[in-house]
């Protein structure tokens, strides 16, 4: 009996145990991920893994956090025409750590990149086309450092995908920042093609990835931001020089194949012209007594500061600002909105939002060459004029004739008022008295936004900008 | 399955039978025995020896019964037979001083030679003896207390024919498990009906330990059990809900009072530092079931989230198709699931076949149900009158958009939103029927259920399910080899949109214009669009949520010898869910529904599949007459799958064409799985000496592929003890009224893998939306993994104190735990620096959960016409962390305090002068808003665990009525009525509860409401809400449960040509003893509906 025992558990045993480890070593991966060593093992998965990361900056750019709508709303350009909660901050003045939305976006967008460029460096496999892979990686980082240290001031640098060396970086300077996005800029530079490529580096008319002239351009851009006016002079020639680029007739300027892009985000599924959206949504020339903007579920109009700063027989204001008239009633007289027209359909290739064109490298440049008290500095400031319709000037204050051309002609694009507005140090200037129409109060530290607060508390060496709630 | 749990009940109720009835009687011939593993004959041997009985018996009767051991010391000898032969199927008569056994199933006569003859003196006296539910007892004995020489069995039908030697006597009635009863023979006459009373002791009633059977006694674990009786009371779509407050230590909370609703499940306030609570394994008839939140899909117009706040799975299974829960708590108890069990286990065992008299059952019920406890709200002229007021506070006038106070919408307008969008009752329909008979070595149950449960919100659908059910067991004639299969399917539709118009209908402004035009179309002209559409919209939306589930299992068990058993279960169970979402244009305003994107129609399938396999080889032995030595090695394997695809189309032409999101313009689909793997192996012995010790040692080697290769295993222990000190001489000389006393300590170590999967694995995944850009794939990183992740190590130790006093009328149940959680998996928030908010990796954090929890039950009043009994229970449980983690910086992490709390800023109340809320910081200056503070001032640490929670319950029954009720309690911390309001009141728009009423109007007001204002000033009240004022203590009383049932007389049921029938009222959350401003403190949440109220009747009958 007791050796029968013995030998069926014998048996039990080994029948049983010898599955173990193979057992758990068969698991299947998740269908819909791929392990990060078979992404950087072929040539089309790595332009995938760089194309993420430019996807990924695109949906910072625009989408929900509306970069263009929202520092619209929070300095002169725009205002608040009906009730939406979730503008108010922005409009107000008012937001808070807790409803700060940019940040963790252009955070993202950087660990793509650097785990991109992680990945490539590391990879055993012969890239045909690293050189380009790499220098859209190092742009699209430039170009999101550039954003975060606008918004936030100093702010973190992350260049490694290493989580515990990210978590407790403490803020680096803003020179720091400068210094490490134009390292990014020149390095893309050098790597990227000169023609547009796609992401099966083809050519292509689509200007929905960085060349070598995008880099300039940004480089032209952030030279011009650290007041280095002989490199932004240099690199803005570079693109108006280029055979590629030329002003567009205003009603082109945000459509697809025009040769005024120097780099602009695809609209892609579900991505599709925002802006549209948000300031035109079809809406008709003439709302009832009982309508507000609100039904069409349009929140903001371009500013009364704005709208009154346009020349008479400037064209920019017939085709890129659009005219409603709302009936009067009980809670308003007659009221003549004038909303933003610039994206003028939801149809893809329309609509797009472009964070880099000519017409900006042209004001670029006479900035620039206005501070190196070039005598051709205002004739760059004439061309985007005359484009508009309006007569040449030679301005007593060319610098002040250039913030009001930069104003009218870039308005609801990319962050361009706020940040102009603080690298002149005009801000608290105009937006104090900004602050009486929009009936809130403009405080100093409002230039920086404040960074979220689940940052502060998981990192103990990120301080909060002053002003807000620690 | 049953089938072994017969015969291990068998083998280890012999083993204690001689506990329960050392006190019980003191007349009638006693036998004391000492009996181990002895066939039948040698039983009848011994007794034969001690008294001057005689058997009388076939041999082939008893040739194929298993042998038996017995302990038992001056106990009646027919109640030792009674007891031991009952087991056995048998039974047996006593004629003078012979005793003949018969198996119970034959119909026999009695009284054949002695009493056939009556004379002047004797009497025949006829009776039924039935249990408390009216269903017959067969094999109870009744004989004359002056003489028990003189007694019969009952027959299969629980009746008998005694003739007794005088007009009239004193009867004795006895049956397992009953208590004894008495009665006179005349008073019988008046009614033939003998109802015996189940032993108010639960010591010796079954408990389902992992893979096996033990009595409560013998257990050196903790486990609670809870059987259908209980849960039928409660008319609920969830199980949870009828045995909330029922377990010690066992805190459920629902989530939503909606049908299909999650529940938060937490045994032992097993919170590792992860940020929800980790609910305990949950194993329906041996494989382990998906009972938590349902995966869930984003992609679809809507998630489901909302409404049913993640639902169940346990939604899934038909309460009355539950024949018991057993939550398993301490180490011990849950070993033998290892690190799976590390959370608590809760074994749910559902009906299955019973040996016996073919039978059918039916259960009907219907009923309403209505909303449950919410707060009051604002009418017109209290909402207008604060309005009038925050604007005045401000120096102004009303503004062209205040549509509310200028003159633009009706003044005397009111409409209660409440009443109009969720105030609907809703029919429920229940209906379960079973069909069960069988023989001896083979036996069945087949049952089916429906339930259809309305939607009390005006956008009406309906949740309805049905479900098939069957299960099988078969021995061989030789009973070694035992096969059972059991099956249940379920199909369940839902059609209920799920959006909670709960935050809709508290927030819209009570004079705000009406919802709908007379035509029923939107009034969008005149209603408040917030984005480009409007919350009632939602009602133009549909669904269809399809769910089946199968959940079936195999087990077989052999036994070769008799101290050697083979065993395995094959456990399989299969979700399957089908949604269908149609958005059509109607859903958003008239400007942008032209565009043909914002139709939307989704297609979402999930799959969930689980397989376990655990096979076990156990070895018994008897080591010297007094020893019981048990060696168990078994191994479980599982496996679950989960798939899901996602098929969301955009743009389409027509609402009608929603159907096939084939023809969108923009197609968009998902395919998702993920595979997780466990592996277990395990050994334990137990060793029982005396029947008064016992001691237990498990060791168990755990895989799983939540770690990646290298970190995968890892090996764990744990060991009990328990002494059974009422058995002692000094005890028993000593202390007479304590009838049972047991000591016992559990201890060991575990592992918990608690973490999601392949979170070791570095990960691209393509972007969701179309996946590519300008027509190049996009691939984005997925996750920050951590390949070094591997198991939690939790050290749990437990104390137990039993007691039974006055034959065990009261018992109480003592725990004490303390569970040291280390090495915890963390998915631990990072800064976003990193690119994601989260990074899963174990802490080196120490956590400290302990606590109280005590079980008493006492049986007040016992008489043959009343009996009240009550049942009590209280959880004190407390967390803490010793040891904060080195990497994690959590806002909200406190030394000494629970790690489920906030760290919040010091509310002082409402300036008496200013009106205006007050803070203090650190450094103990007073401000009216927290801007400038930082996490220093955050001095006020509020803990969310609950301080206490428990339940009571009583039972009375007065003849054939019986009542029942149970009342749950908690006290706890909760976040206040007035810091859920969206915003503060005084700003167009919002609505609130009357608690504004009380808002600060003067200089000089106390109150702790603020000056009202009509522009947000705390934005989101920001600062209120991260303070000590959003938060109050409550303490509240549910009526959980009320039961009303009313079992029909006999005479009638044959009438009626039945063999019971029962007719009962039930009413569920019928009503809540709180101070809670008007909110339900179940859900704490204004804006998620609460846990609706229920009433039902039905009729349970079985023919």
């Amino acid at each position: 009996m007791k050796t029968k025992n013995n030998i069926y558990i014998l048996l039990f045993i080994t029948t049983y145990l010898s599955s173990c480890n193979s057992y758990l070593d068969n698991v299947s991966l998740p269908i819909e991920k791929v392990p990060s060593q078979v992404t950087f093992s072929s040539e089309s998965m790595i332009a995938s893994a760089v194309t993420g990361a430019i996807l990924e900056s695109a949906e910072s750019a625009s989408l929900t956090s509306s970069t263009y709508y929202l520092t619209g709303l929070y300095t002169d350009v725009l205002k608040n025409t009906a009730p939406l909660a979730s503008i108010l901050p922005y409009y107000k003045n008012t937001i808070q750590p807790s409803n700060s939305q940019f940040w963790s976006k252009y955070y993202k967008t950087i660990l793509n990149t650097n785990a991109a460029i992680e990945g490539i460096n590391k990879s055993n496999f012969n890239l045909q086309n690293k050189s380009q892979w790499l220098g859209e990686c190092y742009f699209i980082r430039a170009y999101n450092y550039f954003l975060l240290t606008n918004f936030y001031g100093d702010v973190p640098l992350a260049l490694t995908t290493d989580y515990n060396i990210n978590n407790s970086l403490s803020r680096a300077s803003i020179d720091e920042v400068y210094e490490q996005i134009i390292a990014d800029l020149i390095l893309a530079k050098d790597l990227l093609p000169d023609n547009y490529k796609n992401g099966s580096a083809q050519n292509t008319q689509n200007r929905y990835r960085p060349n070598k002239a995008t880099a300039s351009a940004l480089l032209s851009r952030v030279y011009l931001y650290n007041k280095d006016w002989e490199k932004a002079d240099l690199e803005a020639t570079s693109v108006i020089e280029n055979s590629n680029y030329e002003l567009e007739d205003l009603e082109n300027v945000f459509t697809n194949g025009n040769k005024e892009i120097i780099f602009t985000f695809a609209n892609y599924a579900p991505r599709r012209a925002p802006a549209f959206g948000q300031f035109n949504n079809n809406m008709p020339a003439t709302l009832s007594s009982t309508q507000t903007t609100g039904s069409y579920l349009v929140y903001s109009a371009l500013s009364d500061a704005l709208s009154e700063s346009f020349e008479s027989g400037d064209l920019r204001k017939l085709s890129w600002v659009r005219q409603t008239i709302a009936a009067a009633n009980l809670s308003r007289p007659e009221t003549i909105y004038y909303f933003p027209n610039k994206y003028k359909s939801a149809v893809l290739d329309n609509g797009l939002e472009i964070p880099l064109r000519l017409a900006e490298q042209y004001l670029i440049r006479a900035e620039a060459r206005a501070h190196l008290k070039h005598p051709n500095a205002k004739d760059d400031l004439n061309i985007i004029r005359r484009r508009a319709g309006l007569p040449n000037i030679d301005p007593i204050n060319i610098f002040e004739a250039i913030a009001k051309e930069r104003y009218i002609e870039l308005f609801t694009e990319g962050a361009h008022r706020f940040f102009d507005l603080k690298r002149t140090q005009k801000i608290n200037e105009v937006m104090k008295i900004a602050a009486i129409s929009k009936e809130t109060v403009w405080e100093d530290y409002m230039a920086l936004f404040p960074i979220p607060l689940e940052d502060i508390y998981q990192n103990k060496n990120l301080i909060q900008n002053p002003g807000y709630t620690q | 399955m049953l089938q072994i749990i017969r015969t291990m009940k068998l083998i280890i109720l012999l083993l204690t039978l001689g506990f329960m009835q050392v006190y019980a009687s003191t007349y009638g011939q006693q036998v004391t025995l000492n009996l181990k593993n002895v066939p039948l004959s040698q039983l009848f041997r011994e007794i034969r020896k001690q008294t001057n009985y005689d058997f009388i018996y076939n041999d082939n009767l008893i040739r194929n019964k298993l042998r038996i051991s017995l302990q038992v010391k001056n106990k009646d000898v027919k109640e030792v037979l009674c007891d031991v032969l009952k087991l056995h199927q048998l039974q047996f008569n006593i004629i003078d001083n012979s005793i003949s056994i018969e198996a119970i199933d034959k119909e026999y006569t009695t009284i054949e030679t002695n009493h056939q003859i009556l004379t002047q003196q004797q009497s025949v006296i006829q009776g039924t003896v039935v249990n408390e539910k009216n269903k017959p007892i067969a094999g109870a004995l009744i004989w004359l207390k002056t003489n028990d020489k003189v007694g019969t069995p009952t027959d299969h039908k629980g009746t008998f024919t005694l003739t007794i030697p005088t007009v009239e006597a004193r009867l004795v009635i006895y049956s397992m498990g009953y208590e004894k009863m008495e009665i006179s023979s005349k008073e019988l006459s008046k009614n033939n009906i003998i109802r015996l009373i189940p032993k108010a002791n639960n010591l010796e009633d079954i408990q389902v330990m992992g893979y096996g059977t033990t009595t409560k006694r013998l257990n050196a674990g903790n486990i609670t059990t809870i059987t259908a009786k209980e849960i039928e009371k409660n008319p609920v779509n969830n199980v949870l809900a009828a045995i909330q407050g029922k377990v010690p230590g066992l805190y459920i909370q629902q989530n939503s009072g909606h049908p299909g609703g999650s529940f938060d499940v937490r045994l032992r306030n097993a919170a590792n530092l992860a940020s929800g609570p980790v609910a305990p394994l949950f194993i329906i008839d041996g494989v382990r079931y998906p009972a938590g939140e349902l995966p869930q899909l984003t992609s679809g117009g809507y998630t489901g989230y909302e409404f049913f706040q993640g639902g169940n799975g346990l939604n899934f299974i038909n309460p009355n198709d539950i024949e018991r829960i057993d939550v398993l708590k301490d180490i011990d108890a849950t070993s033998i699931f290892g690190s799976s069990g590390a959370y608590g286990v809760i074994l749910i065992t559902t009906k299955k076949s019973k040996s016996g008299a073919t039978a059918f059952n039916a259960n009907i019920y219907s009923g309403l149900t209505v909303l449950g406890k919410t707060a009051p709200l604002l009418n017109t002229e209290q909402y207008l009158e604060l309005r009038r007021e925050a604007i005045a506070n401000d120096g102004k006038e009303p503004g062209p958009l205040d549509l509310d106070v200028n003159g633009t919408w009706p003044q005397d307008r009111y409409t209660n939103w409440r009443k109009e969008l969720l105030g609907s009752s809703a029919a429920t329909h229940n209906i379960n029927i079973a069909y069960s008979g069988g023989s001896e070595n083979t036996n069945y149950r087949f049952g089916s259920t429906f339930t259809d449960i309305g939607n009390i919100q005006m956008n009406k659908g309906y949740d309805r399910k049905g479900s098939l059910s069957m299960n099988l067991n078969s021995n061989t004639p030789d009973k070694k080899l035992n096969f059972s299969f059991s099956g249940n399917y379920m199909a369940a539709t839902n059609t209920m949109i799920p959006i909670d118009f709960s935050s809709l209908s508290s927030s819209l402004v009570p004079n705000s214009p009406p919802l709908f035009l007379p035509d029923g179309s939107i009034n969008w002209d005149e209603l408040i669009v917030s984005s480009n559409t409007h919350p009632i919209a939602n009602i133009h939306k549909t669904i269809n949520d399809h769910n089946t589930n199968l959940i079936s299992n195999l087990i077989l068990n052999y036994k070769p010898t008799d101290n050697l058993t083979f065993h395995s279960t094959i456990a399989f169970t299969e979700r399957n869910n089908r949604k269908t979402s149609k958005q059509p244009s109607t859903v958003f305003h008239p400007a942008t529904k032209e565009q043909a994107i914002e139709r939307v129609a989704t297609l979402d399938i999930i799959n969930l599949r689980n397989f376990t396999i655990s096979p076990y080889v156990q070895y018994r032995k008897t080591i010297a007459q007094k020893g019981s030595f048990s060696f168990q090695l078994g191994g479980e394997i599982n496996n679950n799958l989960t798939k899901m695809l996602s098929t969301s189309g955009l743009g389409f032409s027509n609402d009608a064409l929603l159907g096939n999101p084939y023809i969108a313009t923009n197609l968009k689909t998902d395919n998702i799985s993920r595979e997780y793997r466990s592996i277990g192996t395990y050994a334990i012995s137990k060793f029982i000496w005396d029947n008064k010790y016992i001691a237990n040692i498990n060791i168990r080697r755990d895989g799983s592929t939540k770690f990646g290769p290298g970190r995968r295993f890892g090996t764990f222990g744990s060991g009990a003890l328990a002494w059974i000190f009422s058995e002692e001489k000094f005890i028993k000389n000593n202390f007479s009224w304590l009838n049972y006393g047991k000591l016992r300590v559990s201890s060991g170590s575990v592992g918990g893998d608690a973490v999601g999967d392949y979170g070791y694995l570095d990960n691209y995944r393509a972007y969701t939306g179309t996946g590519s850009y300008d027509g190049t794939v996009a691939l984005l990183v997925d996750a920050l993994s951590n390949p070094f992740l591997e198991w939690e190590k939790n050290f749990n130790t437990e104390f137990g104190l039993e007691l039974g006093f006055l034959n065990n009328r009261i018992t109480t149940d003592i725990s004490y735990y303390f569970n040291r959680a280390g090495n915890q998996l963390l998915n631990t928030s990072v800064s976003a620096v990193t690119g994601f908010n989260n990074f899963q990796r174990n802490t080196d954090a120490v956590i400290l959960n302990k606590g109280l929890e005590i079980l008493f039950s006492s049986s007040n009043i016992e008489s043959k016409n009343f009996s009240w009994s009550t049942r009590f229970n209280i959880s004190l449980p407390n967390s803490k962390i010793l040891k904060l983690p080195t990497q994690h910086n959590n806002v909200n992490y406190k030394i000494d305090e629970s790690p489920n709390g906030v760290l919040v800023y010091n509310y002082l109340g409402v300036n008496p002068q200013t009106g205006l809320r007050e803070y203090k910081n650190a450094k103990g200056e007073v401000k009216s808003s927290t801007t400038g503070f930082t996490q220093n001032d955050r001095t006020e640490f509020i803990n969310l665990d609950p301080y206490y929670f428990g339940g009571i319950q009583n039972t009375f029954r007065y003849k054939r009525i019986s009542l029942d009720f149970t009342f749950s309690f908690t006290k706890r911390m909760g976040q206040s009525m007035i810091a859920q309001e969206i915003t503060t009141i005084g700003h167009f728009g919002t609505n609130g509860s009357v608690i504004w009423l009380d808002r600060w109007q003067k200089p000089g007001d106390v109150t702790d409401v603020p000056k009202l204002t009509s522009t947000p000033t705390e934005f989101y009240m920001y600062s209120f809400n991260i303070s000590s004022g959003a938060y109050e203590e409550l303490a509240f009383a549910k009526l959980q449960n009320l039961s009303l049932r009313y079992s029909l007389n006999p005479d009638l049921l044959k009438k009626l040509h039945l063999k019971q029938l029962a007719i009962y009222f039930q009413g569920q959350n019928l009503f809540t003893i709180s101070k809670y401003g008007g909110l339900d403190p179940e859900n704490l949440n204004s804006r998620t509906i609460g846990p609706t109220r229920i009433f039902t009747a039905g009729f349970n009958f079985t023919l």
